[in-house]
This record gives structure tokens, sequence and C-alpha cells, in this order.
């Protein structure tokens, strides 16, 4: 029997811990009355060998891993048929040149191949040809041997995503416009069954940032005198590829759902129809911090200012710039108490340097890393939430924080100023709920801690107007009772 | 009656031309002074023959008494000319207007940086390919598309010199957070470089070696980090305070050289303790004084406080070698372009 929703993941739940993953894990926990499996794109077996990091909930019929990068096809070496071969590649020209309409012919005409090893197809000396003719047409200038491979690359684990065995389901959802947003497509195609999207980030800008840092994408051309308007033919492929397959994504959704405005407008940057476009926003259920929240409000006054960080001690959290703002902290309050809360495990080589700076800047009885913690039990005993990440969707941390009525400092990254500030006029007049500051910079946040530390009466005010906004704009049972009606519209409507 | 005004007309036209001889050389601040001076005196001694002979003095005077005259009125007001010429002319270099705008763009690198300055060479057409380049910059960081930003950030990061790191970290703040997290990941790159430097050189403060040199080392490398524009003014200024810390430990653990001096002393200068800066270099030998490096820190301490002339004295010491850098090669440039400079070169370029 069919699962009610198929999520279709990459690099996340159940396998990595994060935003992304405890919405999921709470989307399914929270609606026991439907059906769940889940279908993880992951780089190769054996990637996630440490196993699942949440527990399996009873409506989860089961995990099941797709792999880019399977290893050598049991079928190499057999020639395709030279006419489906250049059907297939004609196709795959017309979806890179930004036709997303053809993903079901080229479906079609992946399968006629089907007994074709992905390798073979994308670099074996059938595909030879097509290949050469294809860097005569828009490559001539760049290296063979770099386009060579970056063809092969980049086309090998999209034929693996278009055989993927797609489970039945109800509805197929999906949480990025990657790889996995392109199964989600193809599972559409295939099945005929309705696709929700639900963007956290925007996958395609990550990518581009990546593929701009990237060192291993080739670029010969010399470094002129003044800055480049045209980016480098390699990085603009791969960024070519995955806005190709955000394009299928976004046109096969039947819906496309984000978290907050100003994600909203870049999805329609990046191509998605605007009408399609609907936000709801994550939710938490402030009954379960009830306790906390009394906790909170009956304590009396720390000795030590306690300042704590909620979250994985990743780059993307830039821990380093809070340890220097706490450093800054310290000189003018050498009483400072810092927590950082949250699991180290996911990254250790920045962790350890998370570790070594705060040695380096003196911190030790300042700062303690206590890891994996309850958020619930942690949480009343602190006086203030500072979140320094250089990129965020809707931290859940911020909610928590207002849900027990801690005000937050955070820098102004993806929805924090909603959800510090207010997004609706109603939302505005409860007041801000903390203070905003720039990304990487610990001068800005120091001030801010320092400002709320020293106004006792501030502070309490911005912890009581964000608890107000969580309470009455950031309630999960919304959340639940949104995708609970998504869900049986678009299963009724199949 | 008309010859008696013809007269004085003639006298008085002399008289103020003469004036305008002797005064031009002090008005003018640029530009050959000399031959519009000569031609106001001739203009005048011109005046004064026409005002003598309306007198009819030739028929008066005897040839020898008229010859006195007219050498008298030739070259007794040449004196005024040739001392204003004499007087070395105040050129845009030394003006105040010159030392404001030198000290502003201190400022404008960061709030403890040291002097480095967009170098006016005086060469029109390399002054004005700095400028292009730096405005060109500002533009696209400014109103670019996110590839041309990108471009510009890598540019600006691989340049390593503060004043565009300063500018790439204003980028953090774009409206585009594909802009902002690529200036992220640039800036922090450089600044791994400078924590594992400085993480390695702490782990030397436990070793057998002479800790006086590794003080010294830790004291430079965090002076550099706080130098070097990748950090927002509060952390730097954390830095610089590390770097006193070190430099005063390796000056306790006994040493006297050149590096823990500068070291100490410029950033004395970044933290604003001018009055420290002078007091530290006093504790050092006069042959650690004298060293270039030390002399060079110097002279960005005038420089700060500026005092232009004390800054030039040091770079006409140091003279044109390695040791003195461009900004203060640039004080002593022979020729800085005035306004009347930009427009010629400007007329010749078109």
């Amino acid at each position: 029997m069919s699962a009610d929703v198929c999520f279709v993941l990459e690099g996340t739940y159940p396998f990595v811990a994060g935003g992304v993953s405890s919405w999921v894990h709470t989307l399914i926990e929270d609606q026991p009355e439907l059906t769940f499996e889940v279908l993880h794109i992951s780089p190769e077996p054996g990637f996630n060998a440490r196993g699942p990091l949440y527990p399996s909930p009873k409506n989860l019929r089961g995990v099941r891993e797709v792999f880019l990068q399977p290893g050598p096809s049991e079928t190499a070496g057999k020639e395709p048929d030279p006419e489906a071969l250049r059907r297939f590649v004609g196709l795959l020209g017309q979806l890179r040149a930004g036709q997303a309409g053809n993903l079901a012919e080229f479906i079609q005409a992946s399968e006629e191949l089907a007994d074709v090893a992905p390798e073979d197809l994308v670099r074996g000396p059938a595909a030879w040809s097509v290949l050469v003719d294809t860097y005569r047409a828009e490559a001539s200038e760049e290296s063979f041997m770099s386009f060579f491979w970056t063809w092969a690359f980049v086309h090998m684990p999209f034929l693996q995503v278009l055989r993927t065995e797609i489970p039945e389901a109800g509805v197929y959802h999906t949480s990025c416009t990657g790889y996995a947003g392109l199964l989600a497509a193809v599972a559409k195609v295939k099945t005929g069954r309705p696709m929700i999207l639900t963007e956290h980030g925007i996958y395609t800008k990550e990518r581009r940032i990546e593929f701009n840092q990237a060192d291993w994408i080739h670029d010969w051309r010399p470094d002129g005198h003044l800055p480049r308007r045209e980016t480098p033919y390699f990085e603009s492929f791969w960024s070519r590829h995955f806005e190709m397959m955000s394009r299928l994504a976004y046109e096969h959704a039947d819906l496309i759902l984000t978290l907050y405005e100003g994600n909203k407008r870049v999805q329609q940057r990046e191509g998605a129809a605007g009408d399609k476009i609907d936000i709801v926003p994550n939710g938490m259920q402030p009954e379960r911090f009830r306790e906390a929240a009394a906790q909170f409000d009956q304590r009396p006054e720390n000795e030590r200012f306690t300042v704590g960080f909620v979250g994985r001690v990743t780059p993307v959290k830039d821990v380093l710039t809070l340890l220097r703002a706490m450093r800054l902290v310290a000189n003018e309050l050498p009483s400072l108490q810092v927590e950082i809360l949250g699991p180290m495990e996911e990254d250790e080589d920045y962790a350890r340097r998370c570790v070594d700076m705060a040695q380096e800047l003196g911190l030790d009885g300042i700062v303690h890393f206590r890891g994996r913690v309850q958020v619930l039990d942690a949480l009343p005993s602190l006086d203030l939430v500072v979140l320094t990440s250089i990129s965020e969707a809707q931290p859940l941390v911020v909610l928590e924080a207002g849900a027990v009525g801690l005000p937050v400092v955070s820098t102004a990254v993806g929805s924090c100023e909603e959800l510090l500030l207010g997004r609706t006029d109603e939302d505005k007049q409860l007041g801000p709920g903390g203070l905003l500051t720039p990304i990487a910079s610990p001068g800005a946040t120091a001030d801010a801690v320092l400002q709320l530390q020293r106004d006792p009466e501030l502070r309490r005010s911005m912890g009581r107007a964000l608890r107000e906004r969580v309470r009455h704009f950031y309630g999960l049972n919304d959340t639940l009772s949104a995708y609970g009606s998504i869900y049986d519209r678009l299963r009724r409507s199949a | 009656m008309k010859r008696q005004l013809a007269i004085a007309l003639s006298a008085a036209l002399a008289i103020g031309l003469e004036l305008a001889a002797a005064a031009y050389p002090f008005l003018s601040q640029s530009g050959p002074r000399l031959l519009p001076a000569l031609s106001f005196h001739v203009a005048a001694v011109v005046a004064c023959v026409i005002a003598a002979r309306l007198r009819r003095a030739p028929e008066r005077l005897l040839p020898a008494e008229l010859d006195a005259v007219l050498i008298t009125a030739i070259f007794v007001p040449l004196a005024g000319p040739v001392l204003g010429w004499v007087i070395p002319r105040r050129s845009n270099r030394d003006s105040v207007v010159d030392a404001h705008e030198a000290f502003q763009q201190r400022e404008v690198v960061h709030g403890t940086g040291g002097p480095h300055r967009t170098l006016f060479t005086g060469r029109f057409d390399e002054d004005l390919a700095t400028m292009t380049d730096a405005m060109t910059y500002a533009e696209v960081l400014r109103d670019g598309c996110v590839a041309e930003k990108r471009s510009a950030i890598k540019k600006l990061c691989a340049s390593r010199a503060p004043q565009h790191l300063a500018r790439v970290r204003a980028t953090l703040s774009d409206s585009d957070d594909e802009v902002r997290l690529f200036a992220y990941a640039e800036l922090t790159r450089i600044e791994r470089e400078y924590e594992d430097a400085l993480a390695e050189l702490g782990e030397r403060v436990f070793g057998d070696e002479d800790q006086a040199v590794v003080r010294i080392d830790l004291a430079v490398k965090h002076l550099d980090y706080a130098r070097s524009g990748v950090l927002d003014a509060d952390f730097a200024r954390f830095h610089t305070g590390r770097a006193i810390e070190r430099a005063e430990e390796a000056y306790e653990l006994g040493a006297d050289g050149p590096s823990c001096a500068r070291a100490g002393l410029l950033a004395r200068l970044d933290m604003g303790q001018v009055g420290d800066a002078e007091e530290w270099l006093e504790r050092f030998s006069e042959a650690v004084v004298a060293h270039p490096t030390v002399r060079l820190a110097e002279a960005e301490l005038a420089f700060a406080c500026r005092d232009l002339e004390r800054a030039r004295s040091i770079a006409r010491e140091l003279g044109s070698g390695e040791s003195a850098p461009r900004w203060l090669s640039a004080l002593l440039a022979p020729e800085r372009p005035g306004p009347r400079r930009h427009i010629r070169g400007r007329r010749r370029v078109a």
C-alpha cells in the first residue's frame, strides 16, 4: 500500500541534523493520521554510515536511499542504439536551453536506453561524437579535457536520478530544487501524482556561491584589470545545470511553498510562477514551552549575565564571530557567561577551530561548549539568545527563544527581520523582539548584547513582544493544519 | 591741463603695473611666475618713459642723468618679482588642504590602519588610471550585477590591500545575500590564514625557543591582522591590543630589536595612544630607533599627527630605497597635480 506522502530529500532527514530535518520530523510525527515515506538522495553508498539521527515515527513507512554515484553498472560496455542516443541528446540540449516541458519526453528517451549504463551514455564511445560536437559548438576555446570531465560529472548523477525507481505515493513533497527537486518532478511525470516544493533556503543560489568559491572548477582566462561581467565557462556550465533542475522543479510543482516574503521574491527571480507560491511559516508549539516560560519568569536574576547560542557548531552559524563578539562583551562585562548549545560533530574541524579560538581569545571559564542539549531545559536559565548565522531561512531557535520570553540578537538574514520586527502591520504593533546586526560583525553584535544587558527593562519588553509574536503568528497547529489541508486538497484533486 | 592729467595717469599706471609685477609671484601658487611679472614690469617702465617724455624731462636733463633715471626705473623695481621668485612657493603638497586630504585618506582605510593612501603620484596618466580603477570598483560594488560584484570582490581580496578589503567588508551588508555570502567566504579565507598563523605561533609559546622572539612574532602577526582590513574596527582593536601586550612581554624578556620597537609603536599609534607611542620608543637604544623600519614607523606616527614636515624629513632620510613605501615617497614627489595640471592633462588626453 502506498504512503500518503513521499518526502523526496537530499542531504538531510533523517541522516543530518538541522532545521530542515526538524521540520520534516515534526511534519511526520505530528500528523499521525497520514503515512509517510522518505526517498533520500545521497552521494554514494556508505555516505550515511552513522545511520538515522532521528527516531523513526510510527507512521513513517520507510527510508530509501538513492545514490548519485552508485559505482560501476552491471550493463557497462553495452552500445546504445544510435537513433535513441541522438534523440536523447537532442532532448537533453532542449532541457539545457530551458524547455522544461520536455521532461516527459526526455524520461521516455532515457527509458529507451535503460539497458545502457549511465557512464556509457555520458562518456562512452557512442556518446563521443555528441560530446565533441557540443564542445565545438559551445566551448571550443576551453580545455577539452576539462570539458570532458565536467560533462561527465554533471550528467552522470542527472541520469542516475532519472532512472530511479519511484515508490507510489499520494503526494510527492520535496524540500529543495536540486537533485531532490528533479526527482520529485520525475516522480510527478512518471506517476501523475501531485508535487509540492517547500524551499527553506534557495538551493540554486547556494550552489552558485559554492561554484564561484570552488577551486576545482578550471578557468584558464588571465585575470584582467577590472571586474568581469561574464562568468567563467565551466562555472557557468555547472550553474546552468542546477538552474535547469530548478526550472524543472518549479515548472512541475503544483504548489511552491516558502517560509517568508524575501524567499518568495528570490524564487520568482529564479523562474517560479508567482501564483504558485504560498508562504507557510514554520511553527512551534508554545504550550510545549509553557513550563520553561514559567521557569524563566519566576527565576531570580542570574548572578552572571548569560548569553546562549543554540544551533549546530558549523560554519554557516559563524560561531567564530559569536566568540569574537563575546570577547568584546567580556572586556566590558568580565562576569559574562556564554552557553554554546548544539551538536559539534557535523563539522568536527570547524568545531575544533571554535574551541581553539575560545581558548586563544582567553574565554576559558566564560564560554562553555555543552554539545547537544534539551533546549527546553537550557533556555530558561539564559538572559539572551544570540544568533550570528551568515545564512538562515527561518531559524527555529528564534521561535523557541520567543516562546520562553527571551529576546534575541540576530544577524539580519533570512526571515530574522520578520521574526524580530514583525511581518504584517498587526504583527509589527507588538514591537521588536530583539536587535538585528550585520553578518560577520563582532563589534555590532557585542554592542547589541551590551545594550540589552545594560537595559533590563528593554530586554524584558523585547522578550514579551517576541513571546506574543510566536504565540499569535507562529503556532505549530497553524503550520500543520496548512500542510494537512494542502496534502488533502492535492491528494483529492489528483 | 590735459598734459598734467596724461602725466598723472601714466605715472599711476606705471606704479600700478609695478605693484602687480611685485605681487604676482606671491599671488600665484603654481605655474611659471617670472614671465608674467616681468611683463608687468616692462609695461610699467614704458609707462614711466611716457610720463617722463610728457614732462619733457629729457630736455632738462643731461644724457647721463637720463640714463641713470631709466636704469633705476628698469632695474630697481625688478627686485620685487625677483624676490617673489626666490621665496619658496607653497605647492599643493604642502598646503593645509593637502594635509587634510592625506589624513582623510588614512581615516578612510579604517579607524586603526596605517596611512594607506590612494596614491597620487603626480604623473597624470598613472593617476588617472588609479582613479578610474578605484571609481570602477566602487561603482561595481554599488551598482554592478551579481557576477560583476563577485568578480570585483575576488580581485580586491586577491590584492590583500587593507583599503580594498575594507571595501569588501562593506559588501557584507549588500542587499543580495549571494554577494554577502561571497564576500564573507572570501574574507573568511584571508582571516583563516591569519588565525592559523597565530595558532601556530601560539604553540611556540610552550616550546624551547627564545620566548622574546616568539612574543615579537606574535606582536607583529597580531598587528598585521589588525591592519589587514579584514576585521571589523572593534575586533581589529582587540588584535591591536594583543600586539601591544605581546610587544610589552617581548620587551620584558629583553627584546631590544627594531621589530619589537616597531610593533609596539604602531600598535599604540593605532590605538590612538600617541603619547604612549613616543614614550615606548624612548625605551629603546639609539641604534634601534635609527633602524629604517623604526624610522618608517616613526614617519607613520608623524603622519598621523599631521606633522608632515617630520614625516617628510624621515622620508628624505630614508631615500627612495625599498624601505620607503609609496605613501611616504609620495610626500616627496616633485610634482603633484594641482587643478591647473589636471585641466592641462585632460586636454592633452582629449
